[in-house]
């Protein structure tokens, strides 16, 4: 699940350099550092990755379910991913399958916005 | 705004959760009304992710019901560290490129930073744009370039409706260029880095020649229309950045700057929603004029995106309408309500403020004209035509080409202002000199203004002028007699055979007045004597006194003995008890008012045979005869003279008798018709009145420098310039427009208005009382910050406004003097409304003025005469002229 979330939030990265203009460079700005354009790293949060590719996010605002996919993946079990790294707890099947599913159908449809995008 | 939940959200949030700097939060909301909030916060140690929501969930249902979360990231600062997060970047402006990006610009005012962006700079790029086809944008755009081009400016059209083309062939283009704007921005987007580029922006422009045009017209086509050009415009992308991070259109622009320095980049929008339409609004456009059909479905939805497009980009938009079935009165009023909503969202961003500029908003707040509505209705010539423009349709596009013009000058003023860092300097330089023909020292050639009438003026038929006082009659007077050759000049040939002579006023030293004329009165009625006689009597002692006429000699002469004596014994220095003797003498004794009228019979000959003409000129006669028996037994006297002479066919001599309005009005005589078309009335039109304005700036060196880089208009050639040449050239002083917008009131016309009073009559004086004042007033913001005031003009609006309450306390102290016994009813109307019911207007007369006028209808119909105040019938209330409501310390309110 931890993993998965990785996963998820590379892809989401991966997407925004997609869309970086010509010329500029696939690094996130910083305050010494000009890439040529002007996004900053989103860190390990899904909605502020998505603040910076407004075309995707507003896609997915328009359907219910790929919001709830996001959420599921981004907290499995009503926490982080990234804070699944020093967690010993273990999830329950019914819980792993409803996850497994969410990550599957999110994985499935934004790999299918990369070519539409 | 109705947008204000969204700030006083965010601010709710911020208070409630935001207490030391490194928490943070951040709102969103999409374009599909979906809210997401970020929020971090130590506000939530100790919570578990459910409590968390829960928290926020019922804050949102009690603040915002009618929206649905959509993602809730609510984080302690901890959580938000070993995420990595970072708070929200500072939104910028530039990044808007595409019209979601508007929208979502749109959504989320909360976010959106305060500060507008700066003016554009030159060239400015104005977008033709509609949101469906088939309203005539492009005809549009070929009209407006070309009138833009007649008057001067160097335009380039830019066709960047790539997917229907078609700027080229309205414009009918040949040879067409090389290539088009789709080949320019293909090879610039997907060329190789380090590939020499092979299309050169001069190749894909040509030129439209028009004939007699000052300006140029260049056309960027958009291609020539062939497979290729289908295959390019389908892979091009109108977001592609190059070159680290210039934009296609940022490109383009900069090269044709360097190829062609244009004044104005006029673009031809895609139709509707797509990214060609919004990199030409977006990216491109400083100005926006959307054309539209005039129904409401057209104007609702999209009202938002443009005023974020203004609040993004500081755009300023236009509507025009077209094309409208019915431009008759009741076609157009059915446009308006919806223009005045579109303006009414609009407008809120590009209302400026500049702290100079005084609230008008009570006093401006009516309805706009429906004259300012752009309207194009639907043109048979139009529709068939080959190619534009269209010879005759002009009209309707002037007022759009006016639009941009207005902007573009503005523009080049206010670089022109502030460059040359000598605002100051300029400023201090004007001085506006009061006409005051008896002074010497003036250069009357200079200063003096012909109005409209001076041609009238110089009608042999004309003998009387008149006017009110203080609109340039003893200007006149003084004009033909002691600067007989600037007169001479201004009458262009027509005064060359002409000899003026002052009949009477002040002009001669020794002259009768009130006294002399009240003791003449009562001799002629002693001794049966006419004011006829007594004023051909005083004619030829005049002529005498001047050209000292040589009686008959021998034989024929002796008839003229006694006459010639009489006259000659007088002296030429001063007035004495003799010369109005001898005038009482002249005119009772019956034999040599016959002689004095045969001497005035050879006099007109005389000029005859020398191709003569002779001019009397009569001023001051309000001053010398005092209202009374006198006053009208003397003037009547006067007009039977010339009536006489007339008779008598002496055609060379002329009268020319100024004489104040009211008192021509009271005068009754017989055939008093006789003087109908013989008269002018000396008023100041618009035009004279701004030629005098800029005829007295220019009197400094300075401003007519300036003049002369902006609008040139030439000293000589002001009696001759246009209204819209003269109004420009006073753009430079005192600017366009009141306040920001095209809906502000026309400065030119507020001066002329408030100056004027309610018969029409506007005092040359009150304007250089106006200016003087507007002057100093301009000099105490020396020093200050420029964002206070507009750079594009030297006179700000507050500074004509102290003006104007000057020249009205000037005008008010006049008119005291003039009309004395009205001045208890004038103090009082200290306080008063300017605006007054009939039964109010009776309690000040009945309490200040009903023991000189006894009748309250005659007093208010002479107020009226006399300009004071008119009665409007729409109110069914008195309104007194602006330029007296300041003086008598009246209340403006609800004038207007």
């Amino acid at each position: 699940m931890h993993f998965g979330g990785v996963t998820i939030e590379c892809l989401l990265k991966a997407m925004i350099f997609a869309s970086l203009p010509r010329g500029a460079t696939q690094e996130w700005m910083t305050d010494s550092y000009d890439p040529g354009h002007t996004f900053t790293n989103p860190g390990h949060s899904y909605t502020e990755a998505l603040k910076r590719h407004n075309r995707l996010s507003s896609k997915i605002d328009k359907f219910r379910e790929v919001r709830k996919w996001l959420e599921e993946v981004e907290y499995p079990n009503g926490q982080h991913f990234i804070h699944m790294r020093y967690s010993g707890i273990e999830p329950d099947d019914p819980n792993y399958k409803r996850w497994l599913h969410a990550y599957k159908s999110l994985n499935g449809w934004l790999q299918k916005q990369i070519t539409t995008l | 705004m109705q947008e204000n939940w969204q700030l006083s959200l965010k601010q709710h949030i911020t208070d409630q959760y935001v207490r030391n700097s490194p928490e943070w939060v951040d709102l969103n909301i999409s374009t599909s009304g979906l809210l997401n909030l970020t929020i971090v916060s130590d506000g939530f140690v100790g919570l578990s992710r459910p409590e968390r929501k829960k928290q926020i969930s019922s804050l949102l249902q009690s603040h915002v019901p009618h929206l649905s979360p959509g993602f809730l990231s609510l984080y302690t600062l901890s959580e938000a560290e070993s995420l990595n997060l970072s708070p929200p970047q500072v939104f910028n402006a530039a990044s808007v490129n595409t019209w979601q990006d508007l929208a979502i610009q749109a959504a989320n005012p909360q976010n959106q930073s305060p500060e507008p962006q700066h003016e554009p700079q030159i060239p400015r790029t104005v977008t033709f744009y509609s949101f469906k086809g088939g309203v005539g944008r492009t005809t549009a755009l070929t009209h407006v370039a070309s009138i833009l081009a007649m008057r001067g400016l160097k335009v380039v059209a830019v066709d960047l409706d790539l997917e229907a083309p078609g700027l080229s062939t309205a414009f009918n283009l040949k040879p067409q260029p090389k290539y088009g704007i789709v080949d320019y921005f293909y090879e610039r987007s997907y060329l190789p880095e380090g590939v020499e580029r092979s299309i050169s922006i001069a190749e894909i422009f040509g030129e439209v020649r028009i004939p007699n045009a000052t300006g140029r017209l260049f056309v960027v086509p958009a291609g020539s229309l062939n497979l290729d050009y289908i295959s390019k415009v389908d892979d091009l992308h109108a977001t592609t950045v190059i070159d680290g991070n210039n934009s296609l259109w940022s490109i383009f622009k900069r090269e044709i700057q360097e190829q062609l320095k244009p004044d104005i980049i006029l673009v031809d929008s895609r139709t509707g929603i797509n990214q060609w339409g919004a990199l030409s609004l977006i990216q491109a456009a400083d100005e926006a004029i959307i054309f539209m059909f005039p129904n409401e479905q057209n104007k609702q939805g999209i009202e938002l995106l443009l005023r974020s497009l203004q609040s993004v980009k500081n755009v300023s938009i236009n509507f025009v309408f077209s094309p409208v079935p019915d431009i008759t009165q009741v076609g157009l009023s059915k446009v308006q309500p919806i223009w005045e909503s579109l303006m009414k969202t609009i407008k809120t961003a590009t209302n400026e403020n500049y702290e100079a500029d005084e609230d008008e908003s009570e006093v401006d707040n009516h309805q706009t004209p429906i004259e300012e509505l752009l309207v194009i209705p639907y043109l048979v010539p139009i529709a068939l035509a080959d190619s534009y423009p269209v010879p005759g349709t002009q009209d309707y596009y002037t007022k759009i080409a006016n639009l941009i013009d207005e902007k573009t000058d503005e523009l080049k003023r206010s670089i022109v202002l502030n460059t040359t860092e000598q605002r100051w300097k300029i400023i201090a330089s004007l001085h506006f000199p009061e006409v005051n023909a008896a002074d010497p020292k003036q250069d009357l050639s200079l200063l003096f203004q012909r109005t409209t009438d001076f041609e009238k003026f110089l009608d042999e038929t004309t003998c009387l002028i008149r006017g009110r006082k203080g609109t340039g009659k003893t200007a006149m007077y003084w004009l033909f007699l002691k600067h007989e050759n600037v007169a001479k000049k201004l009458g262009h040939g027509r005064l060359d055979n002409t000899v003026s002579l002052s009949a009477h006023g002040r002009f001669q030293e020794s002259r009768p007045s009130r006294d002399e004329f009240q003791s003449v009165h009562q001799a002629l009625q002693q001794n049966s004597g006419s004011w006829e006689a007594f004023w051909r009597a005083y004619l030829l002692l005049r002529y005498h006194q001047e050209k000292s006429f040589n009686f008959p000699r021998g034989k024929k002469g002796e008839k003229f003995n006694d006459l010639k004596k009489i006259l000659n014994d007088l002296s030429q220095e001063k007035w004495e008890s003799e010369h109005t003797e001898a005038l009482v003498q002249l005119s009772t004794n019956y034999k040599l008012r016959l002689t004095i009228k045969d001497t005035i019979g050879i006099i007109n000959e005389e000029a005859r045979n020398n191709y003569q003409k002779l001019w009397f000129l009569y001023d001051d006669l309000d001053e010398d005869f005092p209202a009374g028996e006198v006053r009208q037994q003397a003037l009547a006297g006067l007009f039977q003279l010339v009536q006489s002479c007339d008779a008598s066919r002496l055609t060379e001599i002329r009268f020319k008798i100024f004489l104040r309005e009211d008192i021509w009005n009271r005068l009754s005589f017989d055939n008093k018709s006789h003087f109908t078309g013989r008269d002018i009335i000396l008023q100041w039109t618009k035009i004279d009145f701004l030629r005098l304005a800029l005829r007295q700036a220019i009197q400094s060196e300075n401003f007519k420098d300036l003049v002369d880089r902006v609008s040139p208009v030439a000293v000589e050639s002001i009696d001759r310039a246009s209204e819209d040449e003269i109004e420009k050239a006073l753009e430079i002083l005192w600017g366009s427009r009141r306040r920001g917008g095209n809906r502000a009131k026309n400065v030119s016309r507020w001066v002329y208005e408030r100056l004027t009073d309610s018969s029409g009559t506007t005092f040359p004086r009150s304007l250089s009382i106006l200016l003087k004042e507007a002057k100093e007033h301009e000099l105490t913001y020396k020093g200050q910050s420029s964002s206070k005031f507009r750079t594009d003009r030297l006179l700000q609006g507050r500074s004509l406004e102290v003006g104007l309450k000057k020249a009205s306390e000037k005008r008010c102290e006049e008119i005291k003097e003039e009309y004395p016994n009205l001045i208890s009813f004038f103090d009082y109307l200290n306080g008063k409304s300017a605006l007054l019911e009939k039964g109010q207007l009776q309690a000040i007369w009945k309490n200040s003025a009903s023991n000189i006028i006894e009748n309250f209808e005659e007093f208010a119909s002479f107020l009226s005469e006399i300009g004071i105040l008119e009665w409007r019938e729409k109110d069914k209330r008195y309104k007194f002229a602006d330029i007296y409501v300041y003086g008598f310390k009246m209340d403006r309110r609800g004038t207007v």
